[in-house]
């Protein structure tokens, strides 16, 4: 599958500061060592160059459908773990580790709630408030936008339980309907999924 | 640069259509912030988009264009079946963005704040992040 860069590159370049920055260690899948890196959260992305200042980012990690859960470990210490809990996706997960406490805590609470889903529920209820407190005067209105609402959130999503039992059902579907695709041996993917580092 | 493809693919299709895109027939989908789009017969997409820093553009009839503000020439058409579904599409594409929510949750905020005294994201200890700080960003 091609992910368009242009898209991805522009989103990261934005002059408006990204929501976190700083350094992490990254493990490497390959060699299990940790690798130092450059991490910017932007939105539901979180992207990390080899070093500050580089231009092109190594890499990018989505940030939809994954817990961020500290690790308790005396052997490596600061260390968290960003992993995408519903069952079809039980793939690798990333393992990071921060420079202190106060690192590690503040990227795993901003990691935690950087999802567009997030946000988006976060926004539905922000709405319901807007609304609720008696709102009768005119909004700035978006180019475009339907009346009477300009800011209408995209889908009406009723609770987190409910979004996340939602969501683990359509995956697991999608999943499926891609395996069968696979074994029926229309094979556009070119050998195994893109290996991380 | 690296990424991982089963995640994107993990995400749920909340929107989908079938469209004309570039002369070619193409599924759509709408997931979160990214625009997938796959041969209809084929359950992988061939690519995904990412709906940040954008610019959705109504062209000619049922016809709506993206373009990414770093390549401000260079726009993607999609050509929908009836003016009602490209109309549909123009309106989910625009606020498919996480920098759109962004805008639209310090709008709110900043507007509840000021009717009712209170600031609404203290109940979910978020209130000091910087990403929903009004004046941070250029609304």
């Amino acid at each position: 599958m091609k992910l368009h860069e242009t898209s991805v590159l522009g989103y990261s370049r934005m002059a408006a500061p990204p929501d976190r920055q700083g350094r992490l260690y990254k493990k490497s899948e390959r060699t299990s060592s940790y690798q130092r890196r450059w991490c910017e959260l932007r939105g539901n992305l979180l992207f990390y160059w080899e070093r500050q200042g580089d231009r092109e980012p190594l890499g990018l990690i989505l940030l939809e459908g994954c817990t961020v859960e500290l690790q308790e470990s005396a052997t490596e210490p600061f260390t968290f773990e960003i992993s995408y809990t519903q069952g079809p996706l039980r793939h690798r997960a990333y393992k990071m580790a921060a420079e202190d406490q106060a690192s590690m805590e503040g990227w795993v609470r901003a990691l935690s709630s950087a999802s567009f889903k997030y946000l988006q529920a976060l926004l539905t209820d922000l709405e319901g408030q807007y609304w609720a407190s008696g709102a009768l005067r005119a909004t700035p209105l978006e180019e475009g936008a339907a009346q009477g609402s300009p800011l209408v959130s995209a889908v009406g999503l009723p609770d987190f339980e409910g979004l996340h039992r939602q969501f683990g059902e359509e995956m697991m579907k999608l999943r499926a309907r891609w395996r069968e695709g696979r074994a029926g041996g229309d094979q556009t993917a070119q050998g195994d999924l893109i290996d991380l580092e | 640069m690296r990424y991982s493809e089963r995640e994107l693919l993990s995400l749920s299709p909340l929107l989908n259509a079938l469209f004309f895109a570039v002369l070619k027939k193409r599924l759509v989908k709408l997931v979160v912030n990214f625009l997938f789009y796959f041969r209809t017969d084929e359950a992988e997409p061939i690519g995904a988009l990412l709906l940040e820093h954008c610019k959705i553009t109504r062209e000619e009839e049922n016809v709506f264009s993206i373009s990414f503000i770093e390549e401000p020439d260079r726009k993607y058409f999609f050509e929908c079946d009836t003016e009602e579904q490209c109309q549909e599409w123009i309106e989910a594409l625009r606020r498919a963005s996480y920098e759109f929510m962004r805008r639209s949750l310090i709008f709110y905020r900043n507007e509840i704040q000021k009717m009712t005294g209170k600031d609404p994201l203290e109940q979910y200890g978020i209130s000091e992040e910087a990403r929903f700080q009004l004046g941070t960003r250029k609304l």
